[in-house]
């Protein structure tokens, strides 16, 4: 089974490649479209136009846009990514200093919103048929309507300033250092064995997962309520219940493993949605990671920046959606007889 | 009695007794981060409070923009402007311990510059040919054309001088991301985008300030700084909302200011096109409630001008107005054959969210020229489109742009906004180019100065510009800190007393 699996993900990651391949161009073609001149932008102000055209001929974006791409391509198959006009540093530096940070978060955000998700799922479900199934259902409505950002903003003011419980902002307490290894600051701090940075970093990012967490998890809820109603109407559980299992045990033991399997597949398709949500977020808490950094490419233009990151967003979607592909087919067994 | 023998005893016993009022630690919650630490690189102002507390200036300024001595003891421009002869102080050593010569000097404002790193110091210095170095404090710096302000441009952004030696061994990478300098602190802990913590220098050579640490948190959302202002997370939060600010200013928790600093607010015109009618320029000008801008967007506290510079600096005219008078641009609009039933229409480009209010006092623009019979259709663009646009001659006939200026010198509000061979410049016409280019090299300063009060009068007259309002920064800090503000934004730890 391990080998069939390892083959559909084998299969799913090459047929990435194309679609990388597309998005590479679609975007490179977008940020080329826009009225924006690399050339200016990685000048100082007061240059001169002949000085703007000896850049712009230096960087080739006086030849043909195909050309500029194949030559943009070229450098990043070998991990040159070009310059960033903002911090005149090379581009792969600037977006790889920052993306620990952010998959640190969003993998803490998604543990988050699953646990909550599921834990929520399961809670309503079994208050089915009662007046707290409808209030269960109303209170996930009214969260999923709340956008991340929003939820950020109101952490913010209830557990940041009305009762001071989390830090607002920045990933560790002032003057408290952690050796870099893996850029992962939970990991490094662990690895060093310093418990102090552990729970002082695990502190600074209580608001933001919970803030990206807790906007994803009410679409688990729905979707785990959902399955678990539709599956308790497969006649297998008819039967367990026949042979008198109890309700616990057709829950956990029966039903659940198969309800689940939307949720593996809205995780694993909503997980780009998860990452893009990180864009607001970061910034609003000043976490120091991909989105936070998009955000001021953005306002400043710098494009390799934002080239980059689009694609880093770009890669994890179809990486996770394939990863929830090969997880449905570990989990379902009509897909890997069929 | 009593008590004068108990504070002596405690002198005795606690030599540091002298250093009372003493704050060990204090966080500000700042807008954005250097994009660099190599302090020539980047001459935008944001940065500039940041690298400040870690090098030093040639020549520093007071808290309203005037010239006092920094690093350079004495200069003395020569009467042809085109030389300058500097003196150091003698005692200034960087963070490593090494002292500070006019060799660094020369490294900083010459050498630097023609091995071709880019550098936006170069936009003041490109003139030096060549720094002669007389003696480890001494030297003359020399200009390849009349350079009359150099003294105001070695106080300016990006001008902070680096050690040769340093730079020599870390290299231009390393510049960028460890910093050595010769200023009051040295950098203790970075966090690029987080944070930036910042450790006095007990051997600093000049004053020492009272903070032992600063830590600077860098939160871009104002929503956010006011939240970590509030919670305590920091002492100080800068760019808060007006609304906030008076707020603050109510409450009993949080002192909080609203500073005027040397940057303006204004519309750009060009020469051609629609505006090429001086009447629809003029009227255009008339049309806007100055006042009103202020009150509905900075609670009043943003002064209004009628010039490209602001009050209290030389070449502005105190007796000069422009008022507010829509008949009058209803007049002027129907001697060109326009009115509100038959208007003229134009393009007017802002950005949205480049500076407090942007997009909505372009939006209250379109309904004061709606009024007088102007249609202007608005589009956001960004800094750099902007940029883009005037280099390509395709920027609108209006833009709204915000212009600073911390040199304290007019060269930098008219001069460099109507030099046509700067990419600033929008309205371009040879009677322009024929007044601004005797100015640019005067090394007469007064003669210099009344040559600006002439030229901005003229501009104004001919509508090449509309002059809106001076800009304000927003500062709220806790109760019993003392802040005080400097005109060009800065926050100056020195000007922070318990």
């Amino acid at each position: 089974m391990i080998i069939a699996i390892l083959r559909i993900l084998a299969r799913r990651l090459l047929a990435i490649i194309p679609v990388f391949v597309v998005v590479t161009i679609l975007v490179f073609g977008a940020l080329r479209i826009l009225p924006v001149d690399p050339a200016q932008m990685s000048l100082p102000p007061s240059a001169t136009i002949e000085q703007v055209e000896a850049k712009r001929e230096a960087m080739g974006l006086n030849r043909p846009i195909w050309e500029q791409y194949t030559i943009w391509a070229k450098g990043a198959v070998a991990g040159d990514l070009g310059e960033s006009s903002q911090y005149r540093m090379s581009t792969a530096a600037v977006v790889l200093d920052r993306l620990p940070a952010t998959i640190e978060l969003v993998i803490c955000a998604l543990v988050f919103a699953v646990g909550v998700g599921v834990g929520g799922g399961l809670l309503v479900f079994s208050a089915r048929d009662t007046v707290l199934e409808t209030v269960g259902l109303v209170v996930i409505s009214a969260v999923m309507a709340l956008p991340d950002f929003l939820l950020a903003l109101l952490f913010i003011l209830v557990l940041g300033v009305l009762m001071p419980i989390f830090p607002v902002n920045g990933r560790l307490e002032p003057g408290m250092q952690v050796p870099t290894q893996t850029g992962f600051l939970l990991i490094d701090a662990l690895l060093t064995g310093d418990f102090r940075a552990f729970f002082s970093a695990l502190h600074y990012i209580a608001l933001p997962v919970m803030a990206l967490g807790l906007a994803f998890s009410p679409t688990i809820m729905r979707v785990l309520h959902a399955s678990l109603v539709n599956t308790y109407q497969q006649s297998y559980i008819l039967q367990a219940r026949l042979r008198g299992l109890s309700g616990r045990e057709i829950l956990f033991g029966q039903a659940l493993k198969n309800a689940m399997l939307p949720v593996v597949i809205l995780v694993g398709t909503q997980f780009g949605g998860l990452f893009g949500g990180t864009l607001l977020v970061e910034m609003i808490f000043s976490f120091p990671g991909l989105g936070n950094l998009m955000v001021k490419a953005m306002q400043t233009s710098d494009l390799s920046v934002i080239m980059a990151i689009s694609l880093i967003y770009c890669a994890t979607t179809l990486l996770f959606n394939s990863l929830a592909d090969a997880l449905a087919y570990l989990l379902n067994p009509r897909l890997r007889n069929g | 009695m009593k008590l004068a023998a108990m504070t002596g005893g405690a002198l005795l016993v606690r030599p540091d007794f002298a250093f009372a009022g003493e704050i060990d630690n204090l966080a500000i919650a700042w807008t954005t981060d250097t994009a660099t630490w190599d302090p020539n690189q980047r001459l935008s102002p944001d940065p500039q409070t940041i690298l400040k507390m870690v090098f030093d200036q040639p020549i520093d300024q007071t808290s309203d923009l005037k010239l006092t001595s920094g690093v350079l003891s004495d200069w003395a421009l020569a009467e042809d402007a085109m030389s300058m002869r500097v003196t150091l102080r003698d005692d200034v050593t960087f963070s490593d311990g090494t002292k500070l010569t006019t060799e660094d000097f020369r490294y900083t404002f010459f050498e630097r510059l023609n091995k071709g790193e880019e550098l936006d110091l170069a936009v003041g210095f490109g003139t030096v040919s060549d720094i002669e170095i007389l003696s480890p404090t001494e030297a003359v710096m020399h200009f390849a054309k009349p350079f009359p302000i150099v003294a105001q441009w070695l106080s300016f952004s990006a001008s902070y001088i680096v050690s040769k030696a340093y730079a020599e061994k870390v290299g231009p990478e390393g510049m960028k991301t460890s910093p050595m300098g010769s200023g009051p602190y040295v950098l203790k802990e970075y966090k690029r985008d987080s944070r930036i913590v910042l450790v006095r220098r007990d051997d600093y050579w000049g004053e020492l300030p009272l903070i032992k640490r600063i830590t600077i948190e860098i939160i871009p959302d104002p929503t956010a700084r006011l939240a970590a202002l509030e919670s305590g997370t920091v002492d100080l939060a800068t760019e808060l909302s007006i609304r906030d600010i008076k707020r603050l200013q109510q409450g009993d928790a949080f002192n909080a200011v609203t500073n005027p600093i040397a940057r303006i607010i204004y519309v750009t015109i060009r020469a051609d096109g629609v505006f090429a009618d001086r009447n629809i320029r003029l009227a255009a000008h008339h049309a806007i409630d100055k006042s009103l801008l202020s009150k509905a967007f900075f609670g009043g506290d943003a002064v209004t001008i009628d010039q490209p510079t602001i009050p209290g600096m030389p070449g502005f005219l105190p007796d000069f107005h422009f008022d507010f008078d829509d008949a009058k641009a209803k007049e002027l609009l129907a001697a060109s054959g326009f009115g509100p039933d038959n208007p003229v229409s134009l393009d007017f480009a802002t950005t949205n969210g480049q500076f407090p209010g942007d997009y909505d006092i372009a939006r209250a623009i379109v309904t004061m020229w709606e009024k007088v019979g102007i249609k202007a259709n608005l589009k956001v663009i960004t800094e750099s489109q902007w940029y883009e646009l005037n280099a390509s001659a395709k920027l609108p006939p209006a833009s709204l742009f915000v212009w600073e200026n911390g040199t304290g010198d007019p060269e930098l509000f008219a001069g460099n906004m109507f030099d046509a061979d700067l990419p600033f410049a929008t309205y371009r016409t040879p009677e322009v180019t024929a007044m601004i280019k005797p100015l640019l090299s005067e090394p007469d300063n007064d003669k210099r100065i009344k040559g600006y009060e002439a030229f901005n009068k003229f501009l104004i007259e001919e509508g090449a510009m509309i002059p809106l309002l001076q800009a304000i920064q927003t500062i709220g800090y806790r109760k019993g800190i003392e802040l005080k503000p400097w005109a060009n934004g800065l926050i100056r730890p020195h000007a922070i007393t318990s």
